[in-house]
């Protein structure tokens, strides 16, 4: 064997050198760029190492819970879960097959949850909700299939639950997502974007109260969004408790009530106020038809909703203090009381009823009663409702030289009584009712003031229009011995253990302008249109019960005797000797007033004082 | 007595520097696997491959390198059949196609491809410089890297085509090219890309526009690249300790056992850690081209010179890829990354080299043992001193 040694020559050695250079000074390169990013950017980087995992989670508070006055729970906070999107932890990449994922679980379509996602990223920390109220298996499925579904998460969230809701859906209104109108008005006031806000009656008015405080939890979470450790927890405030003046029990046995007056009248629709009349707490607000609140709470759907508005008797309208309706000859309180309060007490004055008058130029206003009255004074005239006595008190008779007291003096009175502007009780949509003038007649219609619009007016016709609940409270008003209080829903705000935090007090609105012996002579004589009067049907109530029945005319199809169509109303209160409750009960184009709104009064009374004498017992 | 001698000449930095690396390589395995389960499969698995790599490096001294010359090319032709077949009838993971299983394990042929292709370029050039100037012999060789290069480009794994190109380019330069056919070659290159550009697959683009901006798409395709330097500056100095860092074990870093390995490396262990680690590298790479410039052919050179250029080019690539300096390519890092067939490969290219050491000198009875003074033990970084110290060698 020889010595084969092969020698590198120079150029191999020189390529070798070089190769070695490069070598060194790659990995010098490496080590460089590792001490840019590691040393010198490396506090930067931590930071985002920390925000990556680093979530600061809102707590959100619970809703306060809504008590009736027996503080039987008409509005609570049930579990149920919700499917979120987190879209920080879910890369863009993968969208589309969590979207596929997702659809078949949660019976969405893949484009809808798409577009949802797609809407999460302007805010993507925060939680974007993909469907609500999800079957627990299905939110179980969920959380086991994490790692294919970054960024989803099933999240226990409460979701508003009410008692009776077809008959207290309109008095408590419904919570929901914030409108896209409001956006901006509630993240000003720190809610967030997927918050629930109250949208109508009581939860929107009480709103402040209600919501409570967020907590905030800081998290830990893994690439997945899913929480791996809380950092630190600072608790939520749970909303306060409200505590209704409303009974449940009251208001549930008036819906049956109404309900059943309406079948028996085929009237479409109709409402019913009842109040305490010494502080003006509402004890039941019942509006017919009604809709169910817990629709709104669950998101209700879009096929629910139209339902809901297209129905031509206006479930979604409260028809307790947004409905309209001639006041009828229960007007002719106002014109009573203003008589004898500025006529000391005239009941001297008489009018001849024969059954209509008949004006210079043939205009012809007939009484109730064809047949006539004969003579009437003031106190006969309410208690049988005469409308020749009211037109005469009012717009003067034809047979005599009394001129009447006039139509500025009963708009005065009516004003005085509440009528045209809104009671102010706490709920949403109250409307303010009208009652004319010459002055505005001529501002709106351009036309002088008859001496019929003031007979008109002095029944209540025309273009007089109240709400049931202006009536009620004003037969509270005369009850009470002349306060027309502030309505009031909500008695009581206490904190999430029950403590008293604050007294709604009753508020007085305004004074009737009239002494004592005034309201006592119409209550008296309300009485007696019970016992002997119009509403004689219900005489046989043993509460005391005194009223106003009223028949009100409208425009529509006249019936086969060429009457106009008419709605039913009653107002009043009882006991005649320590009034406690006050009401009015109006049925849309039901008939005669005596006829189906008394007899749903009298049910009323009848349940809420034997109900509460056997409480009592 | 043969025995003996041969086991003088193994190089022990380089067995021991390989394998500390796979060593760490498992640990860093673990800890990115940590949240799944008690025990880790894979780390099971990669720890039968580094025994497996223990064996290579135990049993390649006995085998000399030189009995590889014709094997050489029946490696290659198994290998051309392989990719060709993984094209067929591989499965397809994540829209490529690289893999046969076989049972738990599953073998990444282009991976072993790589030793086969070193091996037979090594042999191609084998008989002098003079073989490398005839232009017919480099053509030869850009054909011969090409037909691989494209099969692995058809899975698709444009990685790892480059890297077929790059230990190529390598060996060429290395076995002494005229400079004129590198020029050519660079400018066909830069037409080839001009024009592939053109239909570039999408996730290629989308890899290469996110290297220059990896913000513009921060929940896209940026998100790896974003998070992985985010693992690595989080590390600071010291790292964030074992098992402890949060983009590490929140699953924020990607695919992190695979190709991210070293951003795991890191964010744990930090700027110490992974400099130590780089410095490891370095060592092992200089040892090996202190095997190619001690071998006793050219076939041992070219063998050495190949191995060195497919270990330095994949380091540097991967950890430039993780730090922000090249674009994202699905390169693993040697000895470190999780995988198996790569492991193996890898330790098949330490083997390769410790044969070439081992055979570096093969009439070595003139002289005692004892007054041999080892090659490797003279650092010869200056050319010009190299001349002499070969001359001193051989006397």
């Amino acid at each position: 064997m020889s010595e084969e040694k092969r020698r590198l020559t120079r150029r191999e050695a020189i390529r070798f050198y070089f190769l070695r250079i490069v070598l060194i000074g790659s990995f010098l390169v490496l080590v460089a760029r590792l001490w840019y990013i590691q040393i010198i950017r490396g506090p930067e980087y931590r930071d985002q190492a920390e925000n990556n995992s680093h979530r600061v989670l809102s707590v959100k508070p619970l809703r306060g819970v809504i008590h009736d006055v027996k503080l039987q729970r008409v509005a609570i906070n049930a579990p149920r879960f919700s499917v979120v999107a987190r879209m920080i932890d879910l890369p863009r990449d993968e969208i589309e097959n969590v979207a596929r994922r997702l659809a078949a679980l949660l019976e969405i379509p893949a484009p809808t949850i798409m577009e949802l996602m797609a809407e999460g990223l302007q805010s993507p920390y925060q939680p974007t909700i993909l469907k609500r109220d999800v079957p627990r298996h299905v939110a179980l499925i969920i959380e086991e299939e994490n790692p294919y579904l970054p960024g989803i998460s099933a999240e226990s969230r409460p979701v508003r639950e009410y008692a009776a809701g077809d008959s207290i859906g309109h008095i408590l209104g419904y919570v929901g997502p914030i409108p896209h109108e409001r956006t901006e008005f509630y993240l000003n006031r720190g809610y967030e974007r997927d918050d629930h806000v109250g949208l109508a009656g009581i939860e929107s008015v009480y709103e402040t109260e209600l919501h409570g405080e967020k907590g905030q939890r800081n998290v830990e979470v893994n690439a997945y969004g899913r929480t791996v450790r809380v950092l630190r927890e600072s608790p939520s405030q749970p909303g306060n408790n409200l505590v209704l003046g409303l009974d449940l029990d009251l208001q549930e046995a008036v819906t049956e009530m109404l309900q059943e007056g309406l079948v028996a009248s085929g009237a479409p629709s109709g409402a019913v106020v009842a109040m305490d009349v010494a502080s003006g707490a509402v004890r039941a607000l019942v509006s017919l038809p009604g809709y169910d609140n817990n629709l709104f709470a669950r998101s209700i759907s879009q096929e629910d909703y139209q339902r809901l508005a297209n129905d031509p008797s206006r479930p979604l309208v409260n028809q307790a203090i947004a409905g309209l309706y001639p006041p009828a000859s229960t007007f002719k309180l106002v014109s009573l009381a203003h008589w004898l309060e500025n006529h000391n007490m005239d009941l001297e004055t008489q009018f001849f009823c024969r059954g209509s008058i008949v004006l210079p130029g043939g205009w012809e206003f007939g009484c109730w009663k064809r047949s006539g009255h004969g003579w009437v004074n003031a106190y006969e005239g309410l208690v049988r409702s005469c409308d020749v006595f009211f037109y005469s008190l009012v717009g003067g008779s034809p047979d005599t030289d009394f001129e009447g007291i006039g139509p500025e003096a009963l708009a005065q009175a009516a004003t005085a009584c509440g009528f045209g502007h809104v009671t102010g009780i706490d709920l949403p949509g109250e409307q303010d009712g009208l009652m004319p003038t010459p002055e505005r007649k001529l501002r709106i219609k351009n036309e002088p003031w008859f001496q019929g619009d003031s007979y008109n007016s002095a029944i209540g016709q025309g273009d007089v229009l109240s709400t049931p609940l202006q009536l009620a409270n004003l037969s509270a008003a005369i009850a009470n011995g002349g306060k027309l209080m502030y309505p009031r829903v909500a008695a009581d705000i206490r904190g999430a253990q029950g403590e008293q935090l604050q007294r709604i007090e009753p508020r007085v609105a305004r004074r009737l302008p009239y002494s004592e012996q005034v309201l006592a002579l119409i209550r008296s004589a309300m009485r007696e249109v019970v016992v002997g009067g119009t509403a004689i049907r219900i005489a046989s109530n043993p509460y005391g019960i005194a009223g106003k029945t009223g028949t009100a005319e409208y425009p529509g199809p006249r019936d086969k005797d060429g009457y106009l169509p008419t709605h039913a109303l009653f107002t009043g209160f009882a006991p005649i000797d320590d009034p406690e409750l006050a009401f009015a009960v109006v049925l849309y184009g039901a008939g005669e007033g005596s006829e189906f709104a008394a007899p749903i009064a009298d049910k009323m009374t009848r349940f809420y004082f034997e109900s509460k004498g056997s409480a009592k017992q | 007595m043969i025995a003996v001698r041969k086991w003088r000449l193994y190089d022990y930095w380089l067995t021991i520097t390989a394998i500390i690396l796979a060593a760490i390589g498992i640990v860093l395995i673990r800890s990115a696997t940590l949240i799944e389960s008690d025990v880790s499969l894979d780390v099971i698995k990669q720890s039968i491959f580094l025994g497996m790599g223990v064996v290579i490096l135990t049993i390649a001294p006995k085998l000399n390198y030189r009995w590889l010359g014709s094997l050489a090319w029946i490696g290659y032709g198994a290998s051309v059949l392989m990719l060709a077949a993984v094209l067929v009838a591989g499965v397809s993971i994540g829209g490529s196609q690289r893999w046969f299983l076989i049972g738990p394990f599953s073998l990444q042929p282009s991976e072993l491809a790589k030793i086969a292709l070193i091996l037979v370029l090594a042999h191609y050039f084998s008989a002098g410089p003079h073989r490398v100037e005839d232009i017919r012999y480099f053509l030869g060789s850009m054909v011969i890297t090409a037909v691989p290069a494209f099969l692995v480009y058809r899975e698709p794994d444009l990685g790892t085509t480059l890297m077929y190109l790059g230990i190529w380019g390598a060996m060429v330069f290395m076995a002494g090219v005229p400079y004129r056919y590198i020029f050519a070659v660079a400018i066909g290159l830069l037409c080839a890309i001009f024009l592939q550009l053109v239909r570039i697959k999408e996730y290629m683009w989308e890899r290469i526009t996110t290297f220059l901006d990896p913000m513009a798409d921060p929940f896209g395709a940026g998100y790896n690249v974003l998070q992985a330097r985010i693992s690595v500056g989080a590390g600071e100095l010291w790292g964030r300790g074992l098992f402890q860092g949060s983009q590490t074990q929140l699953e924020y870093l990607r695919v992190q056992h695979k190709d991210f390995v070293f951003a795991v490396l890191a964010e744990e262990l930090g700027f110490v850690g992974s400099a130590l680690v780089l410095c490891l590298f370095v060592v092992l790479l200089i040892r090996a081209t202190l095997i190619a410039t001690s071998a006793r052919d050219h076939f041992g050179q070219n063998i050495a010179v190949g191995v060195t250029t497919f270990i330095f080019l994949q380091t540097f690539v991967n950890v430039g890829m993780i730090i922000g300096l090249l674009p994202v390519t699905g390169i693993p890092l040697p000895f470190m990354s999780y995988g198996g067939s790569a492991l193996l490969a890898t330790f098949l290219g330490i083997g390769l080299l410790q044969s070439v050491a081992v055979h570096s000198q093969v009439k070595t009875y003139a002289m005692p043992p004892v007054f041999q003074v080892p090659a490797r033990a003279r650092l010869r970084l200056l050319p010009w001193k190299t001349q002499s110290a070969e001359e001193t060698r051989g006397t």
